[in-house]
């Protein structure tokens, strides 16, 4: 009888040792995968900050070429820059255009030159 | 063993493994859950909003945000580095200046903040950073900086942005709330190096960019305005001058330019007098260009007819015991030939049988004596006095334009309404303003604002003005192949103490091209042209030069030329032609 008691208040001990590192296993898992979360979060973060000052720099990168482009278009850039190369260009004068105006029926479009088209604007044709 | 000893060892490792993972466990929760705010370095950093663009009608930027810097250095950190020479020497080369500037503001032992070079390019702050100098000797503050790439460019219309970042006059200013954006906020936490911890923003607002806004100006139209203003200038040693532009059919105005003119870059070396824009505001007699609204009024009371025989005096009529001259003299003309004469006294005469109400009105209706254009900022109103201040001699004066004051703009808005068959546009700069997501806030549509002449009275007009550029006409010098041009000389005496100086004057042209269906009308004006000073001779040319070129770039088709409906002289006129004379 004695014996049998024995053998069981041992049992219980084991049960209640057992019960203690299974909880500081879990705390441990627990606060392990907080540290990965943690960590992965800043890690985001950091990459987000970084993506922030790649696009900033972008935007100066392009902002600034813009304003490099604009003069160069200009109609002085351009006529100076023909003149750089020899080359005698400007607007083709109106007797030298040739205006296409959508055909109503005949298929093929219409060639119309500046005084015909001036009348069909003017309504007297 | 005994298990007596078992159990106490085994509690002993319990108790550590417990008091160690507790430790760490508590830490970890006060750092993570109970954190405390004020404990911790937190900053509030300004995120300043990009202002909006400008662009013109095509697309071509006038005004953009470009990133600047300062270099900026701690005098005190150098200084205990012992780096002043090798950084002065350093940025002596990189900016191609003398060292030894760069060694007198180093050496300040007492001071912790020096501003070494203020708005420094993207390229050279590259160049900088690639140093890799020390961060807590020299850095590089962010300065965006508002920059007109197209320089003196619409200067006038565009305004400019000053170094505090406040707009200081044209579209900038009038524009600016939809410009300025709105600045961001963030609250950030700083590390042990006063690094962003990065997943810890208390607070993030990012900045709202502001709105691009279109203008409805062509830079090409405006470097063919400009040059030819220049060009004018030159030649005739004037004060100054200016031109505008407008779409008739619209009311866009396509092209807006006063000389002299400054570069916005550089606002403030700029002289008072080159940062007024003539063309919006500044009031003026604006001379015999007004003779068309005159005759417009009369022709649409139908108090003459195109072919009415008026008296010229040769040259010399006393009304009210006072004398009106012609620049020439002239006997009988038709109400033609006094609109391509550009006859005083018989614009005098139409003026005085039209009546001060219907007078009055007319002018009202033609837009005078109001702004019209509420995207420009700094536009005068001009000088119409009310008809109760008038005297009997003011209908005459203001038929030849003079005793009123009117701006460019409002000129050639009247102008235009004749070309737009009677009806008067409202004047647009602004085209589109989209926010920075491409949104569009506020799109331009065109306006009606009134009919101060009917279909007909318009359509006539055209005709009549068209006789000013042949060659018998005051503004034979703006004609140009190809193309009929619907135009009026003006060359207005600046007024003095006591009267007039004839030795001061401005001379204008105003033109509708094509005169049979107008496109668009612009008006050139001329301040204190030498030696020559009519409007004939000075402006018809400039807005010759102009206006050839723009019918090719506008791809406007060449129209025939009309032959004349309307007698010029009475002696040429047909036989039943009205001879009223009055």
């Amino acid at each position: 009888m004695l014996r049998r008691q024995r053998v069981k208040a041992r049992a219980v001990a084991r049960t209640r040792v057992a019960w203690l590192p299974l909880a500081a296993a879990a705390a441990l898992a627990g606060l392990l995968f907080h540290l990965r979360l943690v960590q992965q979060c800043r890690r985001l973060a950091g990459e987000m900050a970084a993506a922030e000052r790649r696009l900033e720099q972008l935007r100066q990168v392009r902002v600034n070429e813009e304003c490099r482009w604009a003069p160069m278009t200009t109609l002085a850039s351009v006529r100076a820059a023909l003149k750089r190369f020899g080359i005698e260009m400007d607007w083709a004068g109106g007797e030298r255009t040739v205006y296409l105006v959508r055909p109503a029926s005949p298929p093929g479009g219409e060639a119309v030159r500046g005084p015909r088209l001036a009348q069909r604007v003017a309504g007297r044709e | 063993m005994s298990e007596g000893f078992h159990r106490v060892r085994f509690a002993f490792v319990a108790v550590v493994f417990c008091a160690a993972f507790g430790t760490v466990g508590w830490k970890l929760t006060y750092l993570h859950l109970a954190y405390r705010q004020d404990a911790t370095p937190e900053a509030a950093v300004e995120l300043p909003a990009m202002r909006g663009r400008i662009l013109d009608r095509n697309g071509r930027v006038l005004a953009v945000d470009t990133p600047r810097f300062h270099l900026v250095a701690d005098p005190q950190a150098v200084n205990e580095a012992g780096h002043v020479e090798v950084l002065a020497g350093l940025f002596g080369r990189l900016f191609q200046c003398d060292a030894v500037a760069f060694e007198e503001m180093l050496r300040q032992p007492a001071s912790r903040y020096q501003r070494l070079r203020k708005w420094i390019s993207l390229e050279e702050a590259d160049r900088i950073r690639a140093m890799k100098l020390p961060a807590r000797e020299v850095w590089l503050e962010p300065a965006p900086r508002r920059h007109y790439p197209l320089e003196e460019l619409a200067a006038h219309v565009i305004g400019f942005v000053n170094a505090e970042r406040q707009a200081g006059g044209g579209i900038e200013l009038a524009l600016d709330r939809w410009l300025r954006g709105r600045d961001g906020l963030r609250k950030v936490i700083r590390g042990r190096r006063l690094g962003e911890i990065a997943d810890r923003r208390p607070l993030d607002i990012p900045p709202e960019e502001g709105a691009t806004v279109e203008l409805t100006l062509d830079a090409d139209l405006q470097a063919m305005v400009e040059a030819a203003l220049d060009e004018a200038v030159r030649q005739h040693s004037a004060l100054g001058a200016w031109a505008v532009m407008v779409d008739v059919r619209t009311g866009e105005i396509l092209a807006m330019a006063s000389r002299p003119s400054f570069d916005p870059n550089r606002y403030n070396e700029a002289a008072t007098d080159a940062l007024m824009n003539r063309a919006a505001s500044y009031t003026y007699e604006p001379g015999s260009i007004f003779k068309a609204v005159t005759m417009a009024a009369a022709l649409e009371a139908d108090i003459v007819r195109p072919d009415t025989v008026l008296d010229c005096e040769h040259g010399l009529w006393h009304y009210c015991g006072r004398p009106l001259r012609d620049f020439h003299p002239y006997g009988r003309l038709t109400v033609a030939g006094v609109i391509q004469k550009s006859s005083n006294i018989g614009a005098a005469k139409c003026a005085v049988a039209l009546g001060e109400a219907r007078l009055e009105q007319c002018l009202r209706d033609f837009g005078f004596g109001r702004r019209l254009c509420e995207d420009l900022s700094g536009e005068a109103s001009g000088i119409v006095p009310p008809r109760h201040q008038w005297d009997p001699l003011t209908p005459t004066r203001i038929a030849m334009g003079h005793s009123i004051g009117v701006t460019s703009l409002q000129m050639v808005m009247a102008l235009a309404a004749i070309g737009n068959r009677g009806v008067r546009m409202r004047p647009a700069l602004v085209r589109r303003v989209a926010d920075a997501r491409g949104r569009t806030v506020r799109q331009f549509a065109p306006v009606a604002e009134g009919q101060p002449v009917c279909e007909a009275t318009a359509r006539t007009m055209c005709e009549l003005l068209a006789g000013v550029t042949q060659p018998e006409g005051t503004g034979r010098r703006a004609a140009f192949p190809g193309y009929r041009v619907a135009g009026k000389t003006g060359t207005a005496d600046k007024p003095c103490v006591g009267g007039y100086d004839s030795h001061r004057n401005i001379a204008s042209f105003m033109g509708l091209v094509p005169a049979e269906n107008p496109v668009f009308a612009l008006l050139v004006s001329v301040d204190e042209p030498q030696p020559e000073h009519t409007g004939g001779v000075v402006a018809a040319p400039v807005f010759r030069r102009i206006a050839e070129e723009a019918v090719r770039y506008l791809r406007i088709p060449a129209g025939d030329l009309l032959p004349h409906a309307v007698p010029l002289r009475a002696e040429e006129g047909p036989d039943d032609a009205d001879w009223a004379v009055m």
